[in-house]
């Protein structure tokens, strides 16, 4: 037990041979020099435990005291430093060895694309590229799973699912792509017909007979465009095909809180890295225990793993965001324009393409409770005329009724 | 004069409690059974061997006599004999 006490500094066990050895721990004693373990082995020789000395010092106490001495053990940390200096290139090498080892454990190894086409599967795998997830990146610095699902699915469009698993070093992605079925066009007789109550405003016709005028009012499923031209007589049957713009108008309700408050992430975000080891967790860089007052926390664990085992090590990420409570205040014009502008936005993403809000007007307004109600009424140009197939027997019997 | 104060000091060591090895500078021995020997104020080590400790003190010398001696700590103040102690003596010269 008292050698261990000595470790650190180290010791020699060695023999002090000599006429009078016990002279040589009195100089030892008077030098404050430690020495232990003393046994006596015959009459010249001592062995004992000495504290490590500078040997020049050590060899002028021999000298005063006529002795020799005979080193049986050389132990403690300098003598370990010592001899690890001689082997440092096989102790360098084997750390190297390992460290190469757990980076190649913790690397991604392949990545396998299911259900994708060649292009698609481009796509997929540079979205993962910015995601630091590239075969031969380390696996501490990509984000989980369900993360990247996320960014795949909201960056492509012709996805209906994704799933990514991860299986040792390799990454799975699976994806199931959209199948359009191809549009159905009616392409035998047809008239356009309106889709819904409105004024007539103009008319852009390829093919057909038109058979309203602008400024007219037409009802839902009235005939725009008829699909039958020529006279009475004559008569025969196309494809109508145009565009009619009719105005159309539209109520809409609002309620707009005149004084409200939002979460916002300010954009600080402060990074903490620790190393778990069992149930130990060291922290590695960022030291603060609360950096914002308000934030939101997001843990990332990536085990580190070594060839085929989990070591009980995981490298832990801890992101913060600063969050701000921000009060918002609205006068009463302004909360005007955002409640017209937010319907009008409403409004237009219901309504096909080319739609036109020609002009909103408040009808009526009102503060309730710190918060404003308002109608308000749009008038629209859009297109309202729909293909509708013709039932050309049916129409051709109409026909005959009529001209007999 | 020495042995007054010699007797001053004895009278001292009584009156205030302290004790007396601190105040006298005599050696103070405490032995374990019959393996350990632990003596304080000794002056320093004359002759040590497998059989014998021979010790110098302020006055006179401490022959320990015994087997198996070992030396297991030397301090300045303090010395741990281990081993079969059979006989401790105190030698005037």
């Amino acid at each position: 037990m008292k050698h261990r006490l000595h470790r650190a500094e180290g010791y020699l066990k060695a023999e002090i041979i000599g006429e009078a050895p016990e002279k040589f721990i009195r100089i030892c004693m008077r030098e404050h020099v430690k020495i232990w373990h003393i046994v006596r082995k015959n009459e010249t020789t001592l062995i004992c435990f000495i504290k490590l000395a500078d040997s020049n010092t050590l060899k002028k106490w021999l000298k005063a005291s006529d002795c020799r001495i005979r080193i049986l053990r050389k132990a403690g940390l300098p003598f370990f430093m010592k001899k690890m200096r001689l082997r440092l290139g096989i102790t360098v090498g084997f750390l190297f060895f390992i460290l190469l080892l757990l980076i190649l454990s913790n690397m991604v190894w392949s990545i396998r694309v299911d259900g994708a086409d060649v292009k698609l599967e481009e796509q997929i795998r540079s979205i993962l590229k910015q995601n630091h997830l590239y075969e031969g990146s380390l696996d501490l610095f990509i984000p989980d799973t369900g993360r990247l699902e996320s960014a795949l699915s909201t960056k492509l469009t012709k996805v209906t699912w994704i799933g990514v698993s991860k299986e040792g070093t390799t990454y799975k992605i699976s994806v199931v792509q959209k199948k359009y079925p191809k549009p159905k066009s009616v392409t035998g007789p047809r008239n356009l017909v309106a889709t819904k109550q409105a004024v007539v405003q103009r008319l852009f016709i390829e093919t057909g007979q038109p058979v309203v005028e602008s400024d007219q009012f037409v009802k839902k499923g009235q005939v725009l465009v008829s699909g039958r031209i020529g006279n009475e007589k004559a008569s025969r049957f196309v494809s109508a095909k145009g565009k009619v713009v009719g105005e159309t108008w539209y109520h809409s309700e609002a309620q707009i809180p005149l004084v409200s408050q939002y979460t916002l992430y300010s954009g600080n975000t402060y990074f903490k890295y620790k190393l778990k080891m069992w149930h130990v967790q060291m922290p590695l860089w960022g030291f603060k225990s609360e950096p914002y007052k308000q934030y939101d926390r997001e843990i990332i664990r990536k085990p580190i793993r070594f060839l085929i085992w989990k070591t009980p090590f995981a490298f832990i990420q801890e992101n913060y965001r600063q969050k701000k409570t921000v009060v918002r205040k609205l006068t009463q014009k302004q909360a005007i324009k955002d409640a017209i502008e937010s319907s009008d936005k409403k409004l237009l993403d219901s309504l096909p393409k080319g739609s036109k809000i020609v002009s909103s007007t408040v009808d009526y307004k009102k503060v309730v409770n710190n918060s404003l109600y308002i109608r308000t009424h749009q008038v629209v140009n859009e297109n309202i005329a729909v293909p509708k197939a013709i039932d050309v027997k049916k129409e051709k019997k109409k026909l005959k009724q009529e001209t007999d | 004069m020495r042995k007054w104060s010699a007797q001053f000091k004895k009278w001292f060591a009584e009156v205030s409690d302290i004790p007396e090895d601190v105040v006298l500078g005599v050696p103070r021995l405490i032995l374990t059974g019959q393996f350990r020997l632990s003596i304080e104020n000794y002056e320093s080590v004359l002759a040590f061997s497998k059989t014998e400790l021979r010790l110098a003190l302020n006055k006179g010398e401490l022959h320990i006599a015994g087997d198996d001696f070992v030396l297991e700590t030397i301090l300045e103040k303090e010395i741990v004999l281990q081993g079969r102690v059979d006989d401790v003596r105190f030698v005037d010269n």
